[in-house]
Parts: structure tokens; C-alpha cells; sequence
């Protein structure tokens, strides 16, 4: 049941137009999307680590509008791309690597915006040090996205995304 | 019609450099891992502070958003070494490749830009506090610096689709 609706994805007129006409532009656009979306989380995870005080912590909020346009770059142009390897996709553990690795990343975004961007102690405005609390989100945050890109990355080369299998 | 071998393309296949990455089938995914964990370090400083100097997130402060370039160097010296071990894996594929030579000239633009923005608009920079709007040259500039790395990442995509040699 769940096969046929992978394969009937996969042999959709909607999958054989991404493959044939759409690809380079959805790859390309999934690209930029990452550099937005974890780039900018780069930055702000990095403020929260110590780096560039001189950078009010709540003002980093502004950036996360940005960094949701990325997300939503990328979960467009990922649900297209996995369409046309729907079933490959969808049994390999490089695949759900990166889909965890991804979900990871989200809840400590808005765990990270929620309780250090918005706080109202001292920090935020880098009169102290952060945390501890928040350097471990943070470091965790990079973690992830970085696991999610290598998950991504290596999936495009081992055919069956497991490792090993080619 | 890049059949035949070129003395100088040959020499940089021929290296140590070129033969590790063609030695295993691990390298070439590392390596565009780490590519493109560097092109987010780089692209998200670098796009952040222009976001900032376009207006938006104007609570932060631009001159500590400097800060974090030493990072966006590191990302860019990742990128560096990567790109060549790409090149010396074979050298053909992207020597006469144009997405490749357009990349090039994109990276070249883009830090000349910078350049601009070091000389032309950087002494002012200490005067764009929190909430203080920059001048309409740092804004052109932002918006170029934007657009060229955009064009980098797209360049770079199209390297795979614009290929005569496989």
C-alpha cells in the first residue's frame, strides 16, 4: 500500500516534469535555500556561543523571518526532488538521517528563539556571558544542520543511501 | 573535442591532490559536504550583514555584525581548498565548463565588491548603530554583494547540467 503509493508518486506526470524540465532550477533553488536557512543560523547560533557581543541577542529575532522563507525554500523544493526518488528516498537511512537531523535543527531553532532571543536577562543585550544552557542549544543547532547537509550531500552519491551499497 | 590531452590540465590531474580524491569513493562526498557547509558560513555572514545594511534587522548594530567576517573567511578558505580538490579530480570536467568559468568571475566580482564596501563605505560603518539606516552606496552595494553570491550558488549548480565532458 504504502510502495504503490511511493511508486505511483514517483511515476506521476507531477515527478516526470521535475525530473525532465524543473530539476536544475529545484536543485539550484534548494541550494540557496540552504545557505539562507542555515546560514543564518550560523549567525545567530555563533552570537549565542559568545562571538560578536556587540550584537543585541534580540534583534537576532528579525533574522528568523528570513530564515523561515529558507525553510519553506526547501521543504517546497525537497518534497519535488523526493518525488522523483520517492520509494529510494523513502527507505534510505541517509534520507532519515537528514529528516531527523532537520527536526532536530527546527525544535532548537524555536526552543533557541523562544527561551535566548526573546529573554529579558542581561545577556540578551551581551552585558554577560550566555548561558551555559543556551551555548549547548546552540552548539547542538550547528550539529545538526551540519549533519543534515552531510545526510543530503552523501545521499546524492550512494545509490541506495545506505553506505556500503551502491 | 577535449578528448585529447592538455600538458598543463594533465600535470594538475596527475597530482597527489588529484589522485586521493579519485582514490575513494568516500572523498568526492566529503569534500561537497564540507563545500557546502562552507558556502553557509560564508553566504550567511556575508548575506546578514547585508540584509542589515538593506534595512532589515535594523535593531542590530552593523559594525559588531563585522565581527563575525573572520568565519566567513574560514568558510571561504573551506571553499578554496574543496574547489581545488574538486578541479584536480578532473581538471577537463571544469576547465572548459562555462556554469564553472562563470562561477569564477561571479567570486572574483563578489570580492571586489567587498573591496568597494571596505574602501568606499567602511569608515561610516561605526555610525550605523542600532536602528540607524546605512547610506544609499552601502545599500547598492548590500544588494549587489547579494545578488552576485546568489549568482555564485546558481553558477555553481549548473557546473553538473552545463558539462560536455562524462
Amino acid at each position: 500500500m504504502l510502495d504503490e503509493f511511493l511508486m505511483a508518486l514517483q511515476h506521476s506526470q507531477f515527478a516526470t516534469w521535475v525530473q525532465e524540465s524543473a530539476y536544475p532550477v529545484v536543485i539550484t533553488l534548494h541550494s540557496i535555500g540552504l545557505a539562507i536557512l542555515v546560514g543564518l543560523l550560523v549567525v545567530i547560533d555563533v552570537r549565542v556561543l559568545g562571538f560578536a557581543r556587540g550584537l543585541p541577542i534580540h534583534a537576532l529575532r528579525k533574522l528568523m523571518t528570513v530564515v523561515w522563507i529558507g525553510f519553506w525554500t526547501n521543504a517546497v523544493s525537497g518534497v519535488m526532488l523526493f518525488s522523483i526518488d520517492a520509494k529510494k528516498d523513502f527507505y534510505s537511512n541517509l534520507f532519515r538521517l537528514k529528516l531527523s537531523a532537520i527536526a532536530v535543527g527546527l525544535i532548537l531553532g524555536a526552543i533557541i528563539n523562544a527561551r535566548v532571543l526573546s529573554s529579558p536577562e542581561p545577556y540578551a543585550s551581551g552585558e554577560t556571558d550566555t548561558p551555559i544552557q543556551a551555548r549547548v542549544l546552540a552548539v547542538a543547532s550547528l550539529l545538526s544542520w551540519a549533519s543534515a547537509i552531510v545526510a543530503g550531500r552523501l545521499l546524492a552519491y550512494f545509490t541506495y543511501g545506505d553506505v556500503g551499497i551502491e | 573535442m577535449i578528448s585529447e590531452a592538455h600538458p598543463i590540465l594533465e600535470w594538475i590531474k596527475q597530482t597527489s591532490i588529484g589522485e586521493f580524491v579519485r582514490s575513494s569513493t568516500w572523498a568526492f562526498p566529503t569534500l561537497q559536504s564540507l563545500h557546502f557547509i562552507g558556502m553557509s558560513m560564508l553566504i550567511g555572514i556575508v548575506g546578514a550583514i547585508d540584509l542589515r545594511v538593506l534595512g532589515l534587522a535594523r535593531g542590530l548594530p552593523i559594525h559588531p555584525l563585522h565581527r563575525l567576517l573572520p568565519l566567513a573567511f574560514i568558510g571561504f578558505g573551506i571553499n578554496l581548498v574543496t574547489g581545488i580538490m574538486f578541479f584536480c579530480h578532473d581538471p577537463y570536467v571544469y576547465a572548459f565548463n562555462p556554469s564553472f568559468r562563470v562561477k569564477m568571475l561571479l567570486i572574483l566580482l563578489a570580492g571586489l565588491n567587498a573591496l568597494w564596501f571596505r574602501l568606499g563605505v567602511f569608515i561610516d560603518v561605526d555610525k550605523w548603530g542600532p536602528g540607524i539606516e546605512a547610506s544609499r552606496l552601502a545599500k547598492v552595494i548590500s544588494a549587489l554583494s547579494l545578488l552576485i553570491w546568489i549568482g555564485v550558488i546558481i553558477a555553481g549548480r549548473f557546473i553538473a547540467f552545463t558539462s560536455s565532458v562524462h
